[in-house]
């Protein structure tokens, strides 16, 4: 005889297993049980895919690539595209013998991720510009890397671009306010902190920009890294003496900085052990350099935290960099607004620009937009300089501000 | 049996009869009363599938817990690849009550269409339409009346001529997902459907065949696990359906654990192959690396679990697989379904073939065949799914060196005499559970140093890695910092 269920005591046990697992999201764990928090984000993050896990260096392995795939293409949402790698993307030029190690190419026409990469004139991925400023214009300079360069993206669609809009629409031209804003584009993909000093000191002032925008990642560290092995591999003058001083107290020897015959470094992994414990201190005198550079221009200097898309920031993941940098910026005054938590709420395949590509999309540079204008309005000293309003906002709830180009801010 | 010898007790069912639907009772034919809109039971229908309201609602209940949770933990959801568990486990959920409430011939067709359905959400309405082109021709070919060696044959043709013009396929703009679709569910199901019109004594009905390959749960795992042919038909409704159900959700739930289990192992402890510089860091890459295949088994767990829903009882996929005491109790264990397939379709003709040789000889030749057999069709899995053949050193020496391990144990197990497992019997508690824990320590690190071969780039890069860790740091910090929150914790306590 089949036996059949005499007694639902079982089955109402059973149920109390999934129901644990719901409970264990549902309820807030508190501050304190920073362990149990992190566990929990853990549990609740998808493992990355193939391309992500070497990225971090993780080899994959057969069912790893049999479940997750290389470059998998969309299965039901009619996105697709293959991850494509900066540099094999033909959108730069390597510079012998320089600090930058590379930039952007000039008026650059390349489809990426199936979409137009256009450069400006200047190596820039946006509208061509002059640098001489016009009368009225109120110009805004953004710094950063991939993020913010609009990776997979055309800069029309760059949340970059999307502020210009914004800021044009809503308060270009009104009493007292300048008569066109500019938000200028100056990041570059895989740029680091120190390249992004660079580019400020040898391309951004000679654009009278009236803002600086600093972009950071918890990726920079990583950045620093890459560009100071490139910088040693490729014996070029280290140029500031803060890096120098750095590089110095590393105790490298001769053999950490040994070439093969193909030019790479040979003891790369020891050498990288020896740079880490100074990363953060160089990222320190990165930020001081370009506040004291910003400072002496007399040009007001702000820093963004923009999060990537995918587990690699996710809020466990991402809170000690975003501290650290939140704490060096106020360290250097530099007023802050954090965005690293813009696309927790969001699946990443809905805005990441590819699988296993961590760039936001069209999509996900709306949301860093709106977040951005957001903070912008929240924070009293930068809505004062680019009143970051919706058009809903009648003209006579704007603030009067002074005549010049730049508004009066205490920055 | 002998005279005077008298059975007390009904004899077991051989192990392969045990899914065989047992005789319905003289009740089972009777109408119910003609005042509710749906029968109890049907006519003709067995007992496992009468209906009662209570245990379905707990069951769907359970399920829709279920769904939470894989909603709340993003459970199987992929960049990319969107939310096809959720959607499906979510259909599933829609359609249960008209399948449970539906006389039993209706039921396999309402799960093929569920499972066409299913299709549809995942793939979309043109990959669709291919994959089901492609599935009917080849299920189709299964049906002609010309003998089986011409259909074996004809299924193998075409199967070659997709290989060959697959690349032209994709460059004509045949949506990408359509080939590993329709490969997930015909490359391995295929094969055993042939072996069965082989040997079957009557013709398969096609409406079993179609919900063979059909099957709900594939869209959102194209890894799927081999699932024979008759052990499915013979599960089916051969237990009470909501004993099936609950069977079913716990191997969800449990596949839910694993997957979870995976995250916490790649997020927390994983490190990358360039992080070994000691033995602590060497042991943490190989035991991790070796869980990181949680995600399959959780994934079978699940896709195995959703099945139960409709009414097919199936065996476990995996079994405590990280507790196996022996290499042919590992091979055992891990992914029981290509176990079974491989003893079906291979080791066993192979076996057969050989009944004139020596049993030592005769075992080691169909082990060998049979590991060999198991890395030339994981590499042609690896073609079918993602488009690149995976064969490599690695793979090679993973298969060969687990192989030349089972085939010792094989031969190791068949001449342990009855005597000596009494023996084993008569050795104190105590002393036979560190034995066998030894066992399972030993089993447990060499598949896990053999996991983490087969998971590295190359042989050079697997053994640069070990050098690093052999020759690095002998100390523990990660051990040290353990036992040092432990004692803190202790300490508090």
């Amino acid at each position: 005889m089949i036996p059949r269920p005499q007694s639902t005591a079982t089955p109402r046990l059973a149920i109390l297993h999934p129901l644990l697992l719901v409970g264990a999201v549902l309820i807030p764990w508190p501050q304190e049980w920073a362990t149990a928090r992190a566990v929990m984000d853990r549990l609740r993050t998808p493992a990355s895919s193939t391309t992500e896990t070497e990225a971090s260096g993780r080899s994959a392995g057969y069912y790893v690539e049999l479940v997750e795939g290389h470059g998998r293409r969309s299965t039901h949402h009619g996105r697709s595209d293959r991850t494509v790698g900066f540099h094999e993307a033909e959108v730069i030029q390597y510079l012998d013998n320089d600090f930058l190690l590379f930039e952007l190419k000039p008026e650059a026409h390349r489809t990426l991720f199936g979409r137009p990469f256009v450069t400006n004139a200047h190596g820039m991925h946006d509208y061509p510009v002059v640098p001489e400023k016009s009368e009225g214009t109120f110009r805004i300079a953004v710094l950063g890397a991939s993020m913010d360069m609009g990776w997979g993206v055309r800069f029309e669609e760059t949340y970059i671009h999307r502020l210009q809009e914004r800021l044009n629409t809503v308060d270009a031209g009104k009493p007292g306010r300048p008569r066109r804003y500019e938000v200028l584009n100056f990041a570059v993909a895989a740029y680091s902190p120190l390249q992004r000093l660079e580019a400020l000191r040898r391309k951004v002032m000679m654009f009278e920009p009236d803002l600086v925008i600093y972009s950071a990642t918890t990726l920079d560290i990583r950045l620093m890294e890459i560009h100071l092995c490139d910088l040693i591999r490729q014996r070029v003058d280290l140029k500031y003496d803060f890096v120098r001083k750095a590089v110095a107290s590393c105790g490298l020897t001769d053999d950490d900085v040994r070439l093969d015959d193909q030019g790479m470094l040979v003891n790369k992994p020891t050498l990288k052990r020896k740079l880490r414990p100074s990363y953060w201190w160089l990222y320190d005198q990165s930020l001081s350099a370009i506040a004291a550079e910003c400072r002496s221009a007399d040009v007001p200097l702000a820093m963004i935290i923009i999060p990537r898309v995918g587990p690699e920031d996710a809020p466990s993941a991402r809170a000690e960099p975003v501290a650290r940098l939140s704490a060096m910026a106020a360290h250097h005054a530099i007023p802050t607004l954090n965005l690293s938590g813009t696309f927790d709420r969001d699946d990443p395949s809905e805005l990441a620009v590819a699988d296993g590509d961590d760039h936001p999309n069209a999509v996900g540079h709306e949301r860093l937009f709106e977040a951005l204008t957001q903070a912008i309005a929240a924070d009293p000293r930068l809505s004062q300089l680019i009143p970051c309003r919706t058009p809903s906002k009648k003209p006579d709830q704007w603030p009067e501000v002074s005549s010049t180009n730049r508004p009066k801010s205490n920055l | 049996m002998g005279p005077g010898i008298v059975r007390t007790s009904a004899p077991t069912r051989a192990p392969h009869q045990r899914f065989r639907p047992g005789p319905a009772p003289a009740g089972a034919t009777e109408r119910s009363s003609p005042r509710r809109w749906f029968s109890s039971l049907y006519a003709g229908e067995p007992e496992t599938c009468r209906r009662a309201w209570r245990p379905f609602l707990i069951n769907c209940v359970h399920l829709g817990l279920l769904l939470a949770v894989f909603h709340l933990y993003q459970v199987e959801r992929r960049p990319f690849q969107g939310h096809a568990l959720e959607s499906l486990a979510a259909l599933a959920m829609l359609v249960l009550p008209a399948h449970y409430l539906a006389p039993l011939r209706w039921k396999k067709p309402i799960f093929l269409a569920v499972s066409a359905a299913g299709l549809l959400m995942v793939a979309g309405p043109a990959a669709s339409v291919v994959v089901l082109a492609i599935a009917a021709a080849f299920i189709g070919t299964c049906y002609l009346p010309i003998p089986w060696v011409a259909r074996a044959s004809t299924c193998a043709a075409m199967a070659a001529a997709i290989v060959w013009a697959r690349p032209s396929l994709a460059e004509a703009g045949l949506p990408e997902e359509v080939i590993p679709i329709a490969a997930s569910m015909l490359m391995f199901r295929m094969i055993l459907f042939l072996y069965e019109l082989k040997h079957a004594r009557a013709p398969e009905s096609p409406v079993d065949a179609l919900s063979y390959f059909f099957l709900l749960p594939n869209y959102c795992f194209p890894h799927f696990p081999v699932v024979d042919y008759r052990t499915m038909q013979r599960g089916y409704f051969a237990d009470d359906i909501h004993l099936t159900q609950r069977r079913g959700l716990a191997m969800i739930f449990r596949g839910t654990v694993h997957v979870l289990a995976y995250r916490v192992v790649y997020h927390q402890m994983l490190i990358p192959a360039s992080a070994v510089n000691g033995i602590e860091d060497l042991v943490v890459f190989i035991v991790c690396k070796y869980l990181t295949y949680l995600e399959i088994s959780g994934q079978f767990h699940i896709a195995c679990g959703m099945l139960h829903l409709f009414g097919y009882r199936l065996p476990e996929t995996h079994h405590r697989y990280l507790l196996a005491s022996s290499f042919t109790d590992y091979w055992r264990r891990i992914n029981i379904y290509w176990k079974d397939f491989m003893v079906r379709v291979v080791f066993n003709p192979v076996i057969f073939r050989l009944k004139r040789w020596p049993t030592t000889a005769a075992l080691a030749t169909a082990t060998a065949v049979t590991f060999l057999a198991t890395w030339l069709l994981h590499g042609y899995q690896m073609y079918w799914l993602r488009g690149e053949w995976g064969f490599g050193a690695t793979d090679a020496l993973f298969w060969g060196t687990l192989g030349v391990l089972v085939a010792i144990n094989v031969q190791f197990d068949a001449r342990r005499s009855m005597a000596r497992k009494a023996a084993q019997n008569q050795t104190h508690p105590a002393l036979g559970f560190a034995i066998h824990g030894a066992k399972v320590a030993a089993t447990f690190a060499t598949i896990a140093v053999l996991w983490s071969l087969w998971y590295s780039t190359s042989v050079g890069a697997w053994l640069d890695m070990m050098g690093r860790g052999l020759g690095g740091s002998w100390s523990f910090p990660r051990l040290g910092m353990l036992v040092e929150m432990v004692r803190r914790g202790l300490h508090g306590v």
